[in-house]
């Protein structure tokens, strides 16, 4: 027979067609001491994020957090200068409607640096909760394609727009320097309300999105929301200027918004002469930061699911 | 020493859906832990009991059909959702990759690009600017790379991004077959780029559907099937277990039936019957075992210079033999063609191709006809191939090497006339020069 040349023995016939790797060389530095197990387990219950894990995650919240801000004004002819134009063009027309026509009380300050120093405050945290809203939405494909800290999403924004309150400041000091205001050692507190108010949005924001993830009527109903809230919160008139018409009690409701303690610090900050937020103030930023670990924890569960669901 | 630890152990893990469409209310109650309600013939697993541990340097290839539950499998290993049950343990750092470009920006530049897309893929800006030269090299985008990708063609574009996730550097890698991209050459870059990864320690899980990377990268496969773990072990087995088509879906015919031919054709292919030596109708043939196939054809119109080509492809489709006739002119009428073959394939299944032509030009051509299957029992007369189901490639040599002895540094001084050659395969191991391939 042909194929009965050799009486062949039990030799190896499969060779493998590619050099794999069948044990470790011995160029390899040893694996770490200290290596990150990662475990892998069904959905667990209800808790904190985890922290540690958000902040060692800081580098990708500037990669995103820088995205979003190059991507912002790209394309566009006018590109940072829109930061200025918005505002300013606000300001100007709010200014003459409720400053000089209207003729809104102002305490003695003149009325386009008091409506300023509010405004800005109020569109950082209108702006901070809109884009949290819709965070994990606009990132859906990340989301489907890679694990991180999903809590960096909501937090992307805060970049975007502390830079564009950064921006009107600018403009905020043209105008004090204009009406020859001098701002005191208050304004080293400017920091602690612009966090607040971004504190604020987030604590709206974190149950925003992912309730949002689940249904989109979220994303509907939260500009309507805040534009509703402009009008409770002393952005365009002073709150001095409504306590004499209003009811006590209403007044006790109207100062739960932590955006009305908020805006009152900002303007202590920059202008002299302005009134301290009073004792009401501690009792609504209590409240928000209660809200704002609520929404911690339930951001926390959802992000779990959020996969699945959204 | 750490050494010994598993990177990856996985046991029983699974994970259920939830079929058809949820409810915000239902995705709601499901976030809040309250999805008590569910009919359990609404649920399906997609992914269940898969269970297997990786040590440093392990590349495991994952094989399925679509659906099979690849996709999901990668999803919990990278932690983008979270099993039903069970339980997976990674040490060390995990970079996944399940798609090239995750988070790229068109309206940004290359190099913006790069700088995102590596935070996002796990890496600090220190890692990417010591690697941005071989990046960029790798990616060889060249002077595009301070124009936005928006203008990159795709090629490009999935250079650069897979460039990026080549230079990244975890101990535990998860990669989706995100290979099929770009040219032929690229590719083999990619391979190769992977084939390192492994080589440096690197623990890979390769999901793919074709059998050709698996078998070149990785050293374990798992064969996925509806969602359960098929088979699990040496990747040679798997793939030809994943390859071979079920037998209950088409069984073996000694005969099959040929398609109807093109109008108005001069020539149709009737049937085609396999039979063995003996003349008896069979599908399985052992290795070795010479076989013959018979063609019945119609001629209608007289066929001047008429050859007549009988194809073979193994299970995957790839080409392994034509046989073909010497050209003659056929008369109208019924014809038999005999096909005597005789080939030294390997364990496999084959599917035959019809092609019927006269002066060059095609009168009936028909593929994916029938097959059968040869192996795994050896023909008597090749009696020492045991292990021709892990053999690779197409064909088995039945020729047993042969090993000359040439210098002996044995005690005993070799005598000047050498025996006959050693045939010992038990004593160190031999090479096996003369079945060497070279690449």
């Amino acid at each position: 027979m042909l194929y009965n040349a050799h009486p062949p023995r039990d030799l190896p016939v499969a060779l493998p067609p590619y050099p794999k790797p069948t044990s470790v060389p011995t160029s390899v530095p040893p694996q770490p001491v200290n290596t990150v197990e990662t475990v892998i387990e069904p959905v667990r219950g209800w808790g904190l994020p985890d922290f540690r894990a958000v902040f060692q995650s800081s580098e990708l919240w500037w990669a995103l957090a820088w995205r979003d801000l190059r991507v912002r004004y790209r394309q566009t002819v006018l590109g940072l200068a829109w930061t200025v134009l918005t505002p300013f063009i606000s300001m100007v027309v709010f200014s003459v409607i409720f400053g000089s026509l209207l003729q809104v009380p102002t305490d003695g300050h003149p009325y386009p640096v008091m409506l300023f120093s509010g405004l800005l405050v109020w569109r950082l945290f209108e702006n901070v909760l809109h884009a949290a809203c819709q965070s994990l939405i606009v990132n859906q494909n990340l989301i489907g394609k890679l694990y991180f800290p999903r809590l960096l999403l909501p937090l992307t924004p805060i970049l975007t727009f502390l830079v564009n309150y950064c921006v009107g400041l600018i403009i905020l000091a043209g105008l004090m320097v204009w009406f020859q205001m001098m701002p005191t050692w208050r304004l080293l507190t400017l920091p602690l309300w612009v966090g607040l108010a971004i504190l604020a949005a987030l604590s709206i924001g974190l149950w925003c999105a992912a309730l949002n993830a689940i249904m989109r009527d979220i994303q509907h109903a939260i500009p309507f929301i805040t534009g509703l809230m402009l009008f409770v919160t002393p952005v365009m008139y002073t709150q001095k200027s409504i306590t004499a018409r209003f009811p006590q009690a209403l007044l006790a409701v109207y100062e739960l918004n932590p955006m009305v303690a908020i805006i009152d610090g900002a303007r202590w900050a920059v202008l002299p002469g302005w009134a301290p937020p009073n004792g009401m103030a501690v009792v609504s930023l209590s409240i928000m930061f209660v809200v704002l670990v609520g929404g911690l924890v339930f951001f926390t569960r959802a992000e779990q699911n959020v996969v699945d669901v959204v | 020493m750490s050494r010994s630890l598993p990177t990856v152990e996985v046991t029983n893990l699974g994970k259920r859906y939830r079929l058809g469409r949820m409810t915000p209310r239902e995705s709601l109650a499901r976030v809040l832990g309250r999805a008590r309600t569910d009919h359990p013939e609404n649920h399906h697993w997609a992914l269940r009991k898969v269970s297997f541990t990786l040590n440093r340097g392990d590349v495991l290839g994952v094989v399925g059909a679509n659906g099979a539950g690849k996709s999901t499998l990668l999803k919990l290993m990278s932690r983008i959702t979270h099993p039903t049950e069970g339980r997976a343990l990674i040490r060390g750092r995990v970079g996944s990759l399940l798609e090239v470009g995750t988070g790229f920006h068109p309206e940004l530049t290359g190099m913006e690009n790069v700088f995102i897309n590596g935070a996002i893929l796990g890496m600090s800006r220190k890692e990417i600017r010591s690697q941005l030269a071989n990046i960029l090299e790798f990616a060889g985008i060249g002077k595009y790379i301070d124009t936005p990708v928006k203008r990159y063609s795709s090629g490009m574009y999935t250079r650069l991004a897979f460039a990026v996730a080549a230079h990244l550097e975890p101990e535990v890698m998860i990669v989706d077959e995100v290979l099929a991209v770009g040219d032929a050459a690229f590719q083999k870059r990619c391979l190769d780029k992977m084939h390192d990864a492994a080589e440096s320690g690197r623990t890979i899980l390769f999901v793919s559907h074709g059998a050709g990377n698996v078998q070149k990268l990785c050293n374990k496969a798992l064969y996925l099937k509806d969602g359960q773990p098929e088979a699990y072990g040496e990747v040679q087995a798997i793939l030809d277990r994943y390859q071979t088509p079920e037998e209950d879906a088409s069984p073996p015919t000694p005969q099959v039936t040929l398609p109807p031919p093109k109008l108005d054709a001069p020539v149709e292919g009737l049937h085609l019957r396999f039979a063995n030596t003996h003349g008896q109708p069979a599908t399985r043939f052992a290795l070795g075992e010479p076989f013959s196939v018979e063609l019945d054809l119609k001629v209608h119109r007289t066929l001047p210079a008429c050859v007549i080509a009988l194809g073979m492809t193994s299970a995957d489709g790839t080409p392994v033999c034509t046989c073909w006739s010497p050209p003659a002119d056929l008369p109208p009428g019924q014809h038999r063609v005999h096909f005597p073959i005789e080939l030294p394939l390997k364990a496999t299944a084959l599917q035959f191709a019809l092609g019927i032509s006269s002066n060059d030009l095609v009168h009936y051509y028909a593929s994916e006809l029938g097959h059968i299957n040869i192996g795994p029992n050896i023909a008597p007369h090749i009696p020492a191939l045991q292990k021709t189901t892990a053999a690779s490639g197409l064909m088995i040599n039945p020729h047993a090497a042969q090993v000359l002895t040439l210098a002996s540094n044995a005690s005993a001084p070799t005598p000047a006339t050498s025996p006959a050659p050693t045939l010992d395969a038990s004593s160190a191991p031999a090479p096996v020069s003369s079945t060497e391939t070279s690449h």
